[in-house]
């Protein structure tokens, strides 16, 4: 064949060398080359004692935010998925965790585990950098004490982590940078397995052996503060927890926090009420509050209406089905003590427009956090005395514990324990945790006192026949006590495991 | 730095002298190629380097009168990020015969995509969301036939233009995550998964076996035989990729008048209907479709459709709602008229022609939804077929007149 192939060919190359005078990094933009180092080591990412503050400062932010996932979604775990609440509003998430039926793709499951774990990588932002920040402004006392208040913070999610959870992730570093080059090493640093619930108990611990040490006294003026009495009273709840059980310690920590200055205010409404003008709370700060959550005058809080109308708002109205709805349950459990004092602080009466749960002309709501002014109360004296009692009790010395009730009692002006009370282990465990449902009922408490009591499945199972207006449950067994570990976080990380029964 | 070669080749092989005598074909070309191309869309300016967020400080409050700017870290540093390049080769054929009359054209393509760049979501625990990274490697292959065929020509003119294509795609490496998971449905669960040896798009879930007679629930397959249906029973439930999409485009005209007439038509994708799961879902109090009235109501009824039920059991992402996308659409349909004569001249207008489109004008396809050409999450390529109330693409009738001074 003779060479008559028309062949046209071309050939190209496009060539970016390292002299094209195009190839400059940019230094007009803040970034890692403006600011001192390419290895992303965790040295001097923040520079300035502003900046270090500026996260500092977030971890506050954070909480204050935090009103769904640590505050009303907590308020689901403890009233709605116990004997205190219904569902109120009929989302499906919210029905499975009151009849039991909770699975790994409830969305509210999923969104509290990926914020709690975000919250602990906002702690891990001051904890793992304050103490290398270059700027001599910082002193070496405020170093510890951020880092303290961090720990706390962070003991305190992980302990809400294990107490749904069981075994949880801990993750205590800042994420490395990821190169081709370790990548393969990077993996479980990435996508971290979960730890033993002994060894989360071990951070927590230590995390607030660290707080109690640093962290800020309390001030009167001001109870959102993670403080040296927020540390121990997370250590006595911890310590009354069965992995890591001693109540000696549960004692000695509730007495400690006593001796920080704190007393029961003298009426029970002080902690919730608004004043007559409905412009503000009657009281912040109180002398019996240990933790709260305080949100500024003029924007306030937005989850109050979750729950009902907002006593500081005169257009607020009943205009959709609110969530944590007070049961028959609990509402008996009130009148069978003829307690008045504190049902009528829990439970407000009112006329929606809807008949969920209740006739529409006489309907419960949840009326503790409310007002967009209300602090959302985390930790009070009245919750430690409580535990305390449960301590007492179960180291048989019922007087110790039938006293710290009977200060309780009084103030929601009751008698006093009877004798066949005080006199019974038994019926103290059970006056303890009545107390202590009667005092903190939609305060997030009753879940967690059940577990801790080893009553689950004993009040659980025969909610059914107390409580006519009770969604069919599933039963509860061991398995129940933990929440299903979300399906979508497990499907992207390989290395978590679910619960049993989920 | 970098290096994007690429290389084509062309015979023309009516050209060569052994092929003088073969009067029939009028022309006969073999094509082919090989080349690199570079792609760095998604990732922002300056993408490999960790910037810094700026925040002004609260100037008004004691103390800060003079205070600077502060910054803190937004992203994770990646300085070994680069382009991805995809390697293409092609080899293609074109024909003519019949004095010009018919064109056939085929073409083959293999494309080798490495240094897929991704942004990789990184969990909870990460300090940051995610980070971009050159993940992982993808390949392309298919065929496309086209014909053009001047059928009639002369005072009455038929043209006909057919294009087939057909393309496979398939994750070939991942290196930080073995799979990633894509659009969460109303009930939480994610519905697209990306994993290596798969392709694009792939939706995951369970198999339903319909709706139990007894207790009107839906029946998931226990594909693990376990014995109880958990999260390991998911299996890959649907494609959204078509096995192949087809134009058609006759033109006809006579005299003054012209008539275009466009099919579309797309065979063998599945579509994942979420809007189904809203109106027959009977999960919580909405408005639900007339379907709903086939709902099981007492033991022993047979139906296809479930209980109402304040749950999300019965709406786990399964193959109850995947449906089979394949359409015929008429696209485009255009009939106009050239006016002339001899005022249109004397007026100085070189064209008048009244015309009428109708766009989407019919379509034939057995997808439940509004319309089976949408996706919900836009143009993603990762993420496709999903129909959760997605804007329909419009019926429209236009008249109008095309004038030329």
């Amino acid at each position: 064949m003779k060479n008559r192939i028309k062949l046209s060919l071309l050939l190209s190359a496009a060539l970016f060398m390292g002299s094209c005078s195009l190839n400059y990094d940019p230094i007009s933009d803040y970034s890692e080359l403006t600011f001192g180092n390419e290895t992303g080591d965790a040295g001097d990412k923040y520079q300035t004692k502003a900046e270090m503050q500026q996260q500092y400062d977030n971890i506050y932010k954070s909480i204050q935010n935090a009103q769904e996932s640590w505050y009303m979604d907590m308020l689901v775990f403890a009233e709605t998925h116990a004997d205190n609440a219904y569902s109120g509003a009929t989302d499906a998430e919210l029905i499975s965790l009151e009849s039991n039926k909770q699975d790994a793709t409830n969305k509210n499951i999923e969104r509290d585990w990926t914020s709690y774990l975000g919250y602990i990588v906002s702690a891990n932002r001051v904890i793992c950098n304050v103490d290398s920040v270059p700027d001599a402004a910082l002193t070496d006392a405020e170093r510890k004490q951020w880092k303290a208040e961090a720990s706390i913070w962070r003991a305190w999610v992980l302990f809400d982590m294990t107490r749904l959870w069981g075994e949880v992730p801990v993750v205590t570093q800042e994420t490395p940078n990821i190169t081709a080059a370790n990548v393969k090493e990077m993996y479980p640093i990435l996508f971290p397995a979960r730890n033993t619930i002994e060894d989360v108990y071990k951070q927590i611990i230590s995390d607030l052996q660290y707080g109690l040490q640093y962290a800020p006294k309390t001030s009167a003026t001001d109870k959102f503060k993670l403080t040296q009495s927020v540390a121990k009273t997370l250590l006595a709840k911890v310590y009354a927890e069965a992995p890591v059980r001693d109540y000696a310690k549960v004692i000695e920590y509730c007495e400690s926090v006593k001796n920080d200055g704190f007393s029961l205010v003298a009426n029970y409404s002080d902690l919730f009420s608004v004043n007559n003008d409905k412009t503000d709370v009657n009281y912040r700060n109180t002398s019996e509050s240990i933790f709260e959550v305080i949100y500024p005058l003029g924007s306030g809080s937005w989850v109050t209406w979750m729950f009902g109308i907002d006593q500081c708002d005169p257009s607020s109205t009943y205009n959709w089905a609110k969530w944590i709805t007070p049961s028959r349950d609990l509402i008996q459990a009130y009148e069978n003590e003829g307690d008045n004092v504190r049902m009528n602080e829990a439970i407000i009466w009112a006329q929606p427009s809807w008949s969920i749960h209740y006739p529409s002309d006489h309907y419960p709501f949840m009326y503790k956090t409310r007002s967009r002014y209300n602090s959302i109360l985390k930790f009070r004296l009245a919750d430690v005395l409580l535990l305390e009692a449960e301590a007492y009790v179960a180291q048989g010395n019922l007087t110790a514990a039938a006293d710290l009730v009977d200060q309780i009692r009084v103030r929601a002006k009751l008698a006093k324990l009877d004798a066949s009370t005080k006199g019974s282990k038994d019926n103290m465990v059970n006056a303890v945790l009545k107390e202590r449902r009667l005092e903190l009922a939609f305060e997030g408490q009753r879940w967690f006192d059940l577990v801790r009591n080893g009553k689950v499945l004993e009040v659980m199972n025969s909610l059914n026949t107390r409580d006519s207006g009770r969604k069919k449950m599933a039963t509860f067994t061991e398995n129940s006590l933990l929440m299903p570990v979300p399906q979508t976080q497990i499907d992207s990380n390989p290395n978590l495991t679910q619960n049993k029964g989920y | 730095m970098g290096l994007l070669p690429f290389c084509i080749c062309c015979m023309e092989m009516s050209s060569e002298e052994f092929m003088n005598d073969i009067k029939w074909i009028n022309d006969l070309k073999i094509r082919g190629g090989w080349g690199q191309t570079g792609n760095q869309s998604g990732v922002g300016d300056y993408g490999y380097l960790q910037l810094r967020n700026i925040t002004r400080q609260n100037w008004w409050e004691t103390g800060k009168a003079n205070a600077l700017p502060i910054t803190s870290p937004a992203n994770m540093s990646n300085s070994e990020l680069t382009w991805e390049t995809t390697t293409q080769t092609n080899i293609g054929v074109d024909f003519t015969i019949l004095n010009n009359r018919l064109t056939l054209t085929a073409d083959a393509y293999y494309k080798y995509t490495t240094d897929l760049l991704m942004d990789v979501p990184l969990g909870p625990t990460a300090s940051f969301s995610g980070i971009y990274r050159n993940e992982g490697e993808m390949e392309n292959k298919g065929i496309e036939f086209g014909v053009n065929s001047k059928n009639l020509i002369g005072n009455f003119n038929w043209d006909t233009d057919f294009n087939i294509s057909f393309n496979r795609n398939k994750v070939k490496k991942f290196d930080t995550r073995q799979s990633y998971f894509y659009a969460q449905s109303t009930t939480g669960e994610y519905i697209t998964k990306l994993a290596i040896g798969q392709p694009l798009g792939m939706f995951w879930g369970y198999v339903s076996d319909g709706v139990n007679p007894e207790t009107g629930d839906i029946i998931y397959r226990d594909i693990d035989n376990s014995g109880s249906v958990t999260p390991n029973d998911k299996t890959y439930i649907g494609d959204p990729n078509p096995d192949f999409t087809f134009g058609l485009t006759n033109n006809l005209s006579y005299k003054g008048f012209n008539l275009n007439i466009f099919f579309q038509g797309s065979v063998g994708n599945d579509i994942y209907n979420l809007s189904r799961m809203e109106t027959e879902g009977m999960y919580d109090a909405k408005n639900q479709s007339t379907a709903v009235l086939a709902r099981w109501k007492i033991p022993g009824q047979i139906t296809d459709m479930p209980r109402a039920v304040a749950s999300k059991d019965n709406l786990k992402t399964s193959s109850r709602f995947v449906e089979d996308g394949s359409f015929l659409r008429l696209k485009t349909l255009t009939l106009s008229y050239n006016v002339t004569g001899k005022l249109l001249k004397k007026w100085n207008i070189g064209r008048l022609q009244p015309y009428f489109t109708a766009q989407n004008l019919l379509t034939f396809t057995n997808y439940k939804g509004f319309d089976p050409e949408v996706n919900q999450w836009g143009g993603s390529a990762l993420v496709q077929g999903l129909d959760w109330g997605t804007y329909p693409q419009t019926k429209s009738y236009v008249f109008g007149v095309n004038v030329e001074f």
